[in-house]
């Protein structure tokens, strides 16, 4: 994909830059590169000039048009929503999980479903609020502990750290649920023509999102306000209301978004995609609606899992209204505009558009 | 038995943990059961740690010597491994000195980690040869092998070559008084191997020329 | 049973200097022994607590070295006959109880064995403890061989109980480490039973004390005239004669004799080294007009030489002095024949006999360019290279410069490439957390980056404890980490108060460094160090913290768990060994650099060398391709 380089260049260009989004994919598979919270470091040089963590990483030169003949066999015509085979309103049959997840429960009923029929053996989840609000990686092999990792979560979680861990130890047959930068990494290792665990990967559900906050800045900030262990759940509202709800044992707490904001990692500034382009499946809020998601199947893998799943009668479907749709492209494509702005910003060079390679015509919708 | 020369000066030269204090124990005391003044300086602490370790062992028949052999002064070098052998001809060595050496490497954190290069062993031997007037190898460890009592083989060899005036003898019963009781059986196998080890019985011969000693 | 404790008076035998005083202590019938582990005094000790049962000893390993005085002084007080051995620095430590005990006075015999270290082999700084004596008016004795080391450490419980002080007798590595003959002497019957009376006060009349301290040493040196510790070798009238005291004894003969001398110079031999026994030296400097000075490390006894000379002018004259102040011989530095030899020669105009020029040359250069150097490293299995190498994770994960002050201890090694070069500091023990705690309370100069001190479980009970109450109760942002080895490793792993045995093997109470910790009010974890993963998390999370916090790293030394349980052996699949490529590029041997995995150069893969490795089963743990394998485990 892009000629050999190394961990000293991962650390010059990526690390070094505020740009790393904790996505994990350069951890455990060597031993120099550690990853602890949210927080990812080369502790030691190993030396090698080209490696797996530069070709890896999401914010190392991506050719998106290559990316999307290796995942989709094609390149894609809509340049605000990625390549996609279908949009419709979608939620969970089963109530419960509805109670239990955000918005739909459609996430954690398609990875139910999955685990429960052997389409995947291993699932590849984030527990929110393990320990001091920092949501952990883990691999779920039956489907009852499921639940505890609905929800949603506003710091990042080293999902694809978690995941090499588990190829390592020769789990295959995953099934994994991770945001944009997770998932365009993890295409870009199984696109790689170094040996990785990552084609082990069968199911790849991409959740909507517009950023991530840091942990240790968003730590420090609610420490201040709330008794970190008593934390519930954490929810933003649909707009406009412009604030985060805390909820805790002893109560909700809520906070403008204006001060939580501070805290968003720079390297969301320069991201691309809002609806994990690259995914088998893309799942999302649907604005204004509580109970529903939106549902973007994209590949013919993921587009037989949902005819399954449809049938099995796992989740409910609904056609998604014309002016939500636009809505939506709206959204995303604010998000693109923003991230060629912000990266202009930090190379004052028109050609350098860090790690994206945009085709021509992409480029001329934004340039 | 009689010194050639007084005092005669005695290296044993190893890395930290091959029982070079053992070693020069032995030998001093046998020394001293020959009825010889015997003086063994050694270093301990940090050296212990992987660093090269040095016991000079120094026999008069005259007076107690100083605990270091002046430069350029070693008569014979016991090398537990063969740089470190290698390693004292620079400030002891002379062209008359006298060496038995194992060749058996142990590798300094330096090579492991690259920066620096462990040399052919047979290549050290070489390098030894045009320092010194005699160099014996003594293959006191068998491939595969832990190597335990190492050091005690390498005493017998020191013993069966002849070069200290010390009766065989006096090194066992030294040997017999320093360790435990239920080591002494396996220590003196180990010295008894380093006798024939030296005497040819299995050791391998290596360039010996007459040089000139003082 | 070894030569220290024969019961055959009158048999030559082979015995290190330190041995051979602790032969003199029991032929001197001692009773007491406290000590702190120090190179090169440790033996000494651990001599005495080897034979405590045969003779009645009572000998423990204190906290620290002016715990160990003050105990040993104890049993001195009560009339019994007490030694306290420690090396140069805790002497340093001691220096405050010093002080006052040379006023207030002793009872039984009290001796303190003070051992340098010249050169620094096994130190952290170089120094010369002669000065205390003068500094505290007490007498000095330096052996000069292993014979003297015995006859004289068993002199000194006589001298001492003479002048009702503490007697000092200072040896050096050299001699206390190295080995040679001693004849052995009579082991006493001794019926000594311990009672307190009188009263042992220093301060009321602290200047009155003082004066009569001086007469003490009066006294002593109307003794030192007569001893049998000071002597002259050499030609009658000599008019070079080479003064010389301790260490410098043999190197002076030696250098003479190398120089066939015996005829011309003289040597005039100080075994009472404070206060010099003046009518003996004057007496035998009468005709000389040139003298040597040959000493380690400090111009100490030149200097008060030279005081002598001056005193007596008018019926010595003028004297020529050599030695450290005219350049001959350095004032820093360990002493050997070579330097003294050279000093003489050059004095005299000599030549001495030199090596060939170009065989040194040839052999030097071999050292610089072809021998791989040999950097002490941590042993096969030690918990410090898992904890140093956690440590630097969490500060590069940290990114905010952080940066660890050291202490004194095996650890002490991780200043180096076996401790990932991670100790920026270091000084005396608790020096480590008595600099960061300063470092902690920077933040107002704008200082951001986090510290962190490190220390061992021994040094932590000897001398932390109080920069760490100061950390407290000032919240200065520092955290320590204990690396808890269960012993004090680097001098032969002593037992300490966390250990739960004492110097004689027998149970004790254990401290839990972790209690002492709460007590203090800080936070403290415990955590296996061989868990590196979970380790790094700790760490990484206590060092976001503000405030003093303590980790331990809690994990026995390997060299001891490896002599207490057959160890497996470990080897490598080299199917599975990942090597040079991208996922390892040869982590085991050439980052984490254990001495016990080597490259096989053939191979081009790993390899455990059977000879080194003690089995500990780190590098398994770690290895990333899971090539490291148990011999006879099942796959």
């Amino acid at each position: 994909m892009q000629a050999g380089k190394g961990s000293a260049d991962l650390e010059q260009e990526v690390l070094s830059q505020g740009l790393c989004t904790s996505c994990g994919a350069c951890v455990n598979i060597c031993p120099y590169i550690k990853v602890v919270r949210d927080k990812v470091a080369v502790i030691e040089p190993c030396g090698l000039t080209e490696g797996k963590c530069y070709d890896f990483c999401p914010r190392t030169p991506t050719d998106i048009a290559a990316l999307d003949k290796s995942v989709f066999g094609k390149t894609r015509s809509d340049y605000s929503l990625g390549p996609y085979i279908s949009i419709e309103m979608a939620q969970a049959k089963d109530s419960e999980i509805r109670c239990r997840a955000q918005y739909g429960g459609v996430v954690s009923a398609l990875m139910k479903y999955a685990l429960d029929t052997g389409e995947i053996k291993n699932a590849v989840l984030t527990r929110p609020f393990d320990g001091a609000m920092m949501p952990a990686s883990v691999v779920v092999e039956e489907s009852n502990q499921l639940l505890d990792c609905s929800g949603s979560n506003y710091v990042s979680s080293a999902t694809l750290a978690k995941m090499n861990e588990a190829t390592k130890q020769g789990k295959d047959s995953i099934g994994l649920v991770g945001i944009p930068c997770q998932v365009l990494a993890l295409r870009k290792m199984q696109a790689s023509k170094h040996e990785t665990g990552a084609k082990n990967v069968k199911l790849v559900i991409g959740l909507f999102c517009t950023w991530a906050l840091s942990y240790k800045g968003f730590s420090e900030f609610l420490k201040g306000k709330v008794d970190l262990s008593q934390v519930r759940r954490i929810d933003i509202p649909p707009p406009p209301a412009n604030v985060m709800v805390v909820e805790t044992a002893a109560g909700d707490i809520r906070f403008s978004l204006d001060e939580v904001r501070k805290f968003i990692k720079p390297t969301c500034g320069v991201c691309y995609d809002m609806t994990s382009e690259f995914a088998d499946i893309s799942v999302g809020m649907v604005e204004g609606i509580e109970d529903w998601n939106t549902l973007i199947v994209r590949t013919p893998a993921g587009k037989k899992f949902i005819d399954k799943a449809k049938k099995a009668g796992v989740i409910n479907t609904r056609p998604l209204e014309q002016t939500r749709l636009e809505h939506l492209k709206a959204a995303s494509s604010i998000k693109k505009r923003r991230a060629v702005d912000a990266i202009q910003k930090r190379t004052n060079d028109k050609k350098n558009l860090l790690y994206l390679r945009l085709s021509a015509q992409e480029k001329a919708k934004f340039l | 038995m009689t010194l050639e020369k007084d005092p005669l000066n005695l290296i044993i030269a190893g890395v930290g943990g091959q029982g070079n204090i053992l070693a020069s124990q032995i030998v001093a005391t046998a020394g001293i059961k020959e009825g010889f003044y015997v003086t063994v300086g050694e270093t301990y602490g940090a050296s212990q740690r992987g660093g090269p370790v040095m016991s000079h062992v120094r026999f008069s028949a005259k007076a107690q010597c100083g605990p270091l052999i002046p430069e350029g002064e070693v008569d014979i070098i016991v090398g537990l491994e063969p740089i470190e052998a290698l390693r004292i001809i620079a400030d002891y060595g002379s062209p008359g000195t006298r060496v038995i050496v194992s060749p058996r490497p142990i590798y300094p954190i330096w090579v492991l980690s690259g920066q620096a290069k462990y040399p052919p062993v047979e290549e050290v031997v070489r390098k030894l040869e045009e320092f010194v007037a005699e160099v014996r190898v003594v293959k006191a460890i068998e491939e595969g092998e832990t190597g335990l009592a190492a050091n005690v083989v390498m005493v017998g060899a020191l013993a069966g070559s002849g070069m200290v005036p010390i009766g065989i003898k006096n090194f066992e019963e030294s040997i017999k008084e320093i360790m435990s009781p239920r080591d002494v059986d396996l220590n003196i196998g180990a010295f008894k191997k380093g006798v024939e080890l030296v005497r040819g019985k299995a050791a391998i011969p290596a360039k010996s020329k007459p040089g000139k000693r003082h | 049973m070894g030569t220290l404790e024969l019961d055959k008076p009158g048999k030559t035998v082979l015995m290190m200097g330190d041995e051979a005083i602790a032969r003199g202590a029991i032929e001197a019938g001692v009773d007491f022994c406290a000590s702190y582990p120090g190179t090169p005094a440790t033996e000494v000790p651990e001599s005495l607590a080897r034979a405590s049962e045969r003779f009645g000893i009572y000998a423990e390993w204190s906290t620290n070295e002016i715990v160990a005085f003050e105990a040993a002084t104890a049993a001195s007080l009560a009339g019994l006959r007490a030694l306290v051995a420690m090396k140069q620095n805790g002497v340093n430590v001691c220096a405050d109880f010093l002080m006052t005990v040379n006023l207030a006075g002793t009872n039984g015999g009290l001796v303190l064995v003070a051992g340098d270290d010249p050169s620094a082999i096994s130190s952290s700084n170089e120094q010369d403890s002669r000065n205390y004596a003068r500094y505290a008016d007490l007498p000095l004795l330096e052996p000069a061989d292993f014979q003297e080391a015995k006859d004289m450490t068993k002199w000194a419980f006589e001298l001492s109980e003479k002048l009702g002080l503490p007697c000092i007798l200072r040896s050096v590595t050299r001699l206390s480490h190295s080995r040679g003959n001693v004849k052995l002497g009579e082991i006493p019957e001794k019926k000594r039973t311990a009672k307190f009376e009188g009263v042992y006060i220093s301060g009321a009349f602290a200047a009155a004390q003082h004066a009569a301290l001086h007469q003490k040493l009066e006294q002593a040196r109307e003794e030192f005239e007569t001893s049998k510790f000071n002597f002259y070798v050499g030609p009658k009238k000599a008019k070079f004669v080479i003064v010389t005291s301790g260490s410098g004894w043999l190197y002076s003969r030696e250098a003479v004799a190398a120089l066939r001398l015996e005829a011309k110079v003289g040597i005039l031999k100080i075994g009472t080294t404070w206060p010099l026994p003046e009518k003996f030296i004057i007496e035998h400097l009468k005709n000389v007009t040139e003298i040597l000075i040959v000493e380690e490390v400090d111009p100490f006894l030149e200097q008060n030489i030279k005081v002598l000379l001056a005193e007596q002018a008018r019926t010595l004259g003028p004297v020529e002095v050599y030695g450290a102040k005219s350049g001959h011989l350095p004032a820093y530095g360990e002493l050997n024949q070579d330097k003294v030899t050279q000093a003489l020669a050059s004095i005299k105009g000599l030549k001495a006999r030199a090596r060939d020029e170009k065989y040194v040359e040839k052999a030097r250069e071999l050292a610089l360019a072809y021998i791989p150097p040999r950097m002490p490293t941590f042993c096969t299995g030690c918990p410090h290279r898992a904890s140093l190498w956690a440590i630097k994770s969490a500060l590069k994960l940290d990114g905010r410069d952080g940066f660890v002050t050291g202490d004194i201890g095996c650890y002490s090694i991780g200043a180096g490439p076996a401790g990932y070069f991670q100790l920026k500091t270091i000084h005396c023990m608790g020096g480590g957390i008595g600099l960061a705690n300063g470092f902690g309370k920077l933040e107002q100069f704008a200082f951001s980056q986090p510290v962190i001190a490190v220390c061992g479980d021994s040094t932590f009970y000897h001398a932390a404890i109080p920069a760490l109450i100061n950390a407290r109760v000032h919240n200065s942002n520092v955290l320590m980490v204990v690396l808890d080895n269960g012993g004090t490793a680097m001098t032969g792993f002593q037992p300490h108060p966390g250990s739960g045995f004492d110097a004689l093997g027998q149970p004790a109470p254990t401290v839990e460094i972790e209690n002492i910790c709460r007590g203090i009010g800080v936070e403290v974890r415990v955590r296996d160090p061989f868990e590196i993963s979970q380790a790094v998390q700790d760490l990484y999370d206590m060092l976001q913290e503000n405030g003093p916090r303590v980790m331990v790293f809690r994990r026995r030394c390997f060299r001891i768990e490896a002599k207490e349980k057959l160890q497996k052996k470990y080897y490598v699949d080299q199917t599975k060994c990942i090597g040079d490529d991208c996922g390892c590029a040869r982590f085991c041997s050439r980052v984490f650099n254990c001495p016990g995995i080597i490259w096989d150069q053939e191979a081009q893969k790993a390899k455990i060398d059977e000879v080194v490795c003690t089995g500990c089963g780190v590098c398994a743990t770690l290895c990333p391709g899971g090539a490291i394998k148990v011999r006879g485990a099942a796959s």
